[in-house]
């Protein structure tokens, strides 16, 4: 679906459509998972309630990623720790000995390292899971998209969608309550 | 509607408030809050910044010339090796406790009201941290050797001393700096993009483009966002009880009388949700009456506050006199003694009352539904709550040490101008980056405070 | 999605509780209640030791009642702490829940009663020491004094016997002219230490003056400690204490109770404007309740953390005590229409985060401790780390904090009212080996005035069984008979259909 005008080549992305309310766009969401439609996703300005349940998505798997992360942070504070200190250095200070039962004593900085690995792997992979950053994207060239951000709820259908038909999901969208609806193309 | 006798949802008491005033909408939030950010800002912000800006440039000069000259410009000397530096430097990280935590816990505890307070608690987090850091930062003396505290092999084959308060105070503060940073530009993250899609092509739409690092606000993105986001929570909330915590180590693993308490570490964490409340309304109550903010942040809002000071005073109270009736129940006669000389004899007596006026004795003002609502009295109130966590830290510090267990070592502090200075210099810088703050990020969350509308409930039908 | 109830839904007046059917339980919970619990009293009361004798059954039972009543006290006050903060933060998630805190909290008056026994010095004198040894020094009567002569004189003789024995065991070797050079320089030095000691003990051997000093000595800390001041009031506080909580108790759960009857929101108000209020002599009065009961075991010792940490296992068992309920009573058909998973998460997540918070209070206790290393602080810790208590110290780390705490990270099983329940059962078991690490460590060393070699004694473990039985038994009873004729939940409460339909 290439079309050439000029010198620039044009690909169509998808279609966004506009929505006014949280409940109109949670309705559509609903309509666009029965529809079938696999490759489209809801922009709102805040992250809307049971909105993922409409999609039919699960619970998100970060968690479980952050998990590893905090144990990685444990286990090398404990290391840093118990090897620069008995290993290592080993001073007897404090009247508290160099062995194991000094452990009380490394418990803050275990702790502190095991937030500090963890909040780094939420910030990285949340980064890489959610695919940012991606400075541009065929959305932006959308008058009707940057309404996500303000006021307005925005459902958008890419062309890769195997559902996707260029006058079938137009008429789809307007059909679940779609205020507007806009092609999308991307320039190649 | 239905004919069964409903009568009891309709009571004025049981009621939730709104949380957003005059039905506002969407449009009207990001225009109120970007607005801020676009508009030419008022002439206070610049009696605020111009200042601010100057007292930072004296701080500057007083790290400059304390480098230049030594440590000993400071009043420091034995018995006395710890004042107002470390005053300081507890004072600010208090405040700068108080911003993760009042957001993050309030998040954990699903407390919607705090949208409207959580993004400028968190940017002043972050201004506090800053001005905490410098204090022990130059009291190591030659600030350039400051990487000696990190463990990094170097050619002396010497390690950092794990055992020691010190040590972990580094780990934890600076643990704490970056996840903080981390909590706050992930909440910022769907704001910068508001003002990246409002700005005109240009250098600010490039800057704001770049931080929004490319937000689409598709729920593909919300739902590993809010799991984070949630996940930030659950980790700052315990970070800033452990980091506040350890502070409160440097003291409490000592043997020293008035220092070595058990209940040191969450007393500590009450001060420091105590003080930043107060310095969050400090800040927020001019800001909402220069800017127009009163519809989403809202007495309400101030009210709940309140509620939140008087209930962390009376803990810190509690804490105060449960070390004393501990010093008499104990019966140790070091302890004894060096509460008497906190409370009745001893050169500090004045600051130790100072103390339990403003942060046990003022916030009670706020058990009067009266005094909530008049924000001439919260500001009052307020302004004592933040020189009495001063104090607390001042008595804890000054006064142990200047009556030490031999009398022969007794002595008194007094702070050179050097110190006053800094210490003056250090609310200028505060109060410039906070005056930055304002001028180019978004006070209030955008999002947040969208989120929390009755009509961004996928529910929501309304009222016919 | 979940539908959503409103209070048209459900039955008017509320579900009642129907006694009928856990007739055989109850009769079974009263007989072994009463049982035990009579058993304890009189073996508490019949078998005291007067004066310096050896410790009778009655005085190790008096620690036994004091673990049982102080385990099911934490449990009912903090059934009330749970419905003060409930209203005092103007909540609505767990109105559904509420009437369960304040039926736990409505055991508070007959946990009072069972502190009766507290008041005579038969108990009294078992577990707190400075006041047989005050009155002692106050009236310097003769039998404390020979009793006192007694105990120091056979510590002494076993101590003469002991290096005696390694004298001569020293001197063997030396003498036998068997060992090599090395070895018998090392004995040489052996019998020369403990020939040294052995003079030096033999020379101090106890005098009656000797013991009279010894026990100035004790009375001159104590009176440093101005017990004279704090401790003479402590049964008159006893009293203020009970008033105090049994005031709060009876009349949250009164206009509670009405409310059912009358709707509206008069005393719905009523109750969060007082609960406000009710916060503060909660916390003084849990506060030093716990230290005159269980800080005072040990005179010597002390933390100003104390009622904090008691606070902390009295609201986390005190949840998993209300878990435990809600879910029985689910189990048998009640609370059907009101009580949600999403209750269940709710309250899962406040077990957790109390779970974190007496891991918290608990490790800052210990750890400053450990670290500033002072000596009438550290005997609190060293008792509880000699022998086998060690153990127990360590099992309550793991078992107290690491296992409920990862178990709990799991949002399905936060979610899944059995599983959350075996959660709260858990936690009890844990709180009871809590409070008995707080209290039975002091029984042998208070009793036997630290003469004794060992610090467990395998027997009175029945007698701590039956105590426990005795006055959880009863008590439970009690709880069963408080389920019946109020509904199991605020039926007209203003904010109940909010609660419902709570979403977290």
């Amino acid at each position: 679906m290439s079309v050439i005008t000029e010198d620039k080549v044009k690909r169509t992305w998808g279609y966004v459509a506009e929505f006014d309310t949280a409940a109109s766009v949670y309705e559509a969401a609903k309509a666009m998972r029965e529809g079938g439609y696999r490759r489209w996703d809801v922009h709102s300005p805040f992250p809307i309630h049971g909105m993922d349940g409409a999609m039919g998505l699960g619970p998100s798997f970060l968690s479980r990623i952050v998990f590893c992360g905090g144990l990685a942070g444990s286990l090398t504070a404990l290391l840093l720790q118990f090897g620069t200190q008995v290993g290592l250095y080993p001073t007897i200070v404090q009247g508290k000995p160099d062995n194991l039962f000094t452990i009380p004593a490394f418990f803050p900085v275990t702790f502190e390292l095991t937030i500090l690995f963890s909040a780094f792997t939420i910030l990285f992979s949340l980064l890489v899971i959610i695919r940012l950053p991606r400075l541009h994207h065929p959305l932006f060239e959308s008058k009707l998209f940057t309404g996500f951000s303000d006021d307005k709820f925005i459902i958008s259908v890419e062309a890769r969608d195997p559902k996707f038909a260029r006058e079938g999901t137009r008429e789809f969208l307007q059909s679940i309550g779609a205020k507007q609806v806009e092609l999308v193309e991307e320039e190649l | 509607m239905s004919t069964q006798p409903q009568v009891e949802q309709d009571l004025r008491g049981v009621a939730r408030e709104p949380l957003v005033l005059s039905g506002r909408d969407y449009k009207w939030i990001t225009n109120r809050i970007c607005g801020v950010v676009e508009n030419k800002q008022p002439l206070i912000w610049w009696l605020v910044a111009v200042p601010g800006a100057l007292l930072s440039l004296v701080l500057l000069f007083t790290l400059v010339y304390l480098v230049s000259t030594g440590v000993g410009v400071w009043g420091l000397n034995q018995p006395i090796a710890w004042g107002w530096d470390i005053t300081n430097f507890v004072f600010w990280i208090g405040i700068g406790h108080a911003g993760t935590l009042i957001s993050a816990i309030l998040f954990l505890t699903r407390q919607k009201w705090r949208t409207s307070v959580n993004r400028a608690a968190e940017a002043m987090t972050l201004f506090a941290v800053v001005c905490a850091g410098i204090y022990p930062g130059f009291h190591v003396g030659r600030f350039w050797m400051v990487w000696f505290l990190a463990p990094v092999p170097n050619a002396n084959a010497i390690w950092q001393n794990f055992k020691s308060p010190l040590l972990w105070d580094v780990f934890a503060v600076s643990t704490y700096f970056t996840v903080s940073v981390i909590f706050w530009y992930i909440g910022l993250i769907p704001d910068l993009a508001t003002l990246r899609d409002r700005c005109k092509p240009g250098l600010k739409k490039a800057l704001y483009g770049i931080f929004a690092l490319g937000w689409r606000g598709g729920n593909r993105q919300w739902r590993h966002y809010e799991m984070g986001y949630l996940l930030l929570a659950a980790l700052s909330t315990p970070l800033v009880l452990s980091v506040h915590s350890v502070v409160s180590f440097d003291f409490a693993t000592s043997v020293v009388p008035g220092w070595h308490t058990t209940i040191f570490p969450p007393y500590f964490v009450a001060g420091a949700i105590f003080g930043g409340f107060a310095m969050v309304l400090t800040l927020m109550i001019p800001c909402r009456a220069i800017y127009g903010l009163h519809d989403m942040l809202t007495p309400k809002h101030i009210d709940n506050m309140t509620k939140i000071i008087v209930l962390t005073g009376t803990i810190v109270g509690y804490a105060y006199l449960m070390e004393l009736f501990i010093a008499f129940y104990g019966g140790n006669p070091f302890e004894v003694d060096a509460f008497h000389m906190r409370t009745v004899s001893g050169p500090y007596v004045w600051s130790y009352w100072a103390m339990m006026f403003c942060n046990v004795i003022a916030p009670q003002a706020f058990w009067i539904p009266w005094c909530r609502k008049n924000l001439v009295v919260v500001m009052c109130v307020c302004m004592c709550v933040n020189t009495g966590m001063w104090y607390e830290r001042f008595v804890i510090i000054a006064t142990t040490l200047a009556r030490d267990f031999l009398p022969g070592q007794w002595g008194y502090y007094e702070p050179t101008w050097v110190e006053i200075a800094m210490f003056v210099g250090s609310h200028g810088l505060f109060l410039f980056l906070f005056a930055m703050f304002i001028r180019f990020l978004p006070m209030i969350a955008i999002s947040e405070v969208k989120g929390v509308l009755p009509q961004s409930d996928p529910h929501y039908h309304p009222a016919h | 999605m979940n539908e959503h109830h409103s209070k048209k839904d459900l039955p008017e007046g509320g579900e009642l509780f129907d006694s009928s059917k856990v007739g055989p339980l109850k009769a079974l919970l009263g007989l072994v209640g009463g049982v035990c619990l009579t058993a304890t009293l009189i073996i508490l009361f019949t078998f005291s030791r007067s004066g310096g004798e050896e410790p009778k059954l009655g005085d190790w039972a008096s620690y036994s009642y004091l673990f049982a009543v102080i385990f099911f006290f934490t449990l009912a006050v903090g059934g009330l702490f749970w419905t003060i903060l409930h209203h005092a933060t103007n909540s609505g998630w767990g109105i559904v829940v509420r009437r369960q805190m304040e039926n736990i909290a409505g055991l508070i008056p007959w946990v009072f009663a069972l502190m009766i026994p507290f008041f005579f010095s038969q108990v009294r004198d078992d577990l707190w020491e400075h006041e047989p040894l005050y009155r002692a020094l106050v009236a310097k009567t003769e039998p404390e004094v020979t009793a006192a002569l007694k105990k120091d004189h056979e510590h002494w003789k076993h101590e003469v016997a002991a290096w005696t024995e390694k004298a001569e065991s020293a001197r063997k070797v030396v003498s036998a002219g068997k060992a090599s050079a090395g070895e018998k320089a090392t004995f040489e030095v052996r019998l020369k230490e403990a020939e040294g000691a052995l003079s030096l003990i033999k020379a101090s051997e106890p005098t009656e003056a000797s013991v009279r000093g010894k026990l100035q000595g004790k009375a001159n800390h104590l009176l440093a400690q101005k017990w004279n001041l704090y401790f003479h009031f402590s049964k008159p506080r006893l009293i203020a204490y009970a008033v105090v909580f049994i005031l709060m108790v009876g009349l949250l759960r009164k206009w509670s109770i009405t409310t059912d009857k009358e709707g509206g929101e008069r005393l719905f108000l009523r109750s969060r404007y007082w609960s406000c209020f009710f916060l503060l002599p909660f916390g003084v009065g849990f506060t030093f309740l716990v230290i005159d009961f269980l800080m005072a075991l040990n005179w010597e010792w002390f933390s100003t953390m104390w009622g904090v940490y008691l606070f902390a296992g009295a609201a986390l068992n005190s949840m998993a005590l209300l878990i435990i309920v809600v879910t029985l009573l689910r189990e048998n058909g009640y609370l059907q229409k009101v009580v949600s998973p999403e209750h269940y998460h709710l309250m899962g997540k406040l077990l957790f985060a109390f779970c974190v918070f007496w891991a918290y209070i608990a490790f800052i206790q210990f750890f400053l401790i450990w670290y500033a290393n002072i000596a009438e602080e550290t005997r609190f810790y060293l008792l509880r780390n000699a022998e086998w208590w060690n153990a127990a110290s360590i099992f309550l780390v793991v078992g107290h904090f690491f296992i409920p705490f990862v178990i709990l990270l799991w949002r399905p099983v936060k979610k899944n009212p059995r599983l959350i329940s075996m959660v709260g059962v858990w936690c009890l078991l844990m709180h009871a080996l809590d409070i008995y690490w707080i209290v039975i460590p002091e029984r042998a060393p208070s009793l036997t005035a630290g003469n004794s070699p060992r610090l467990w004694s395998g027997e009175a473990v029945i007698l701590d069984l039956i105590a426990f039985l005795g006055v959880g038994c009863t008590l439970a009873y009690i709880f069963l008979e408080k389920l019946k004729g109020v509904s199991l939940y605020p039926c007209r409460d203003p904010r109940l259909n909010e609660s419902i339909n709570v979403v977290n």
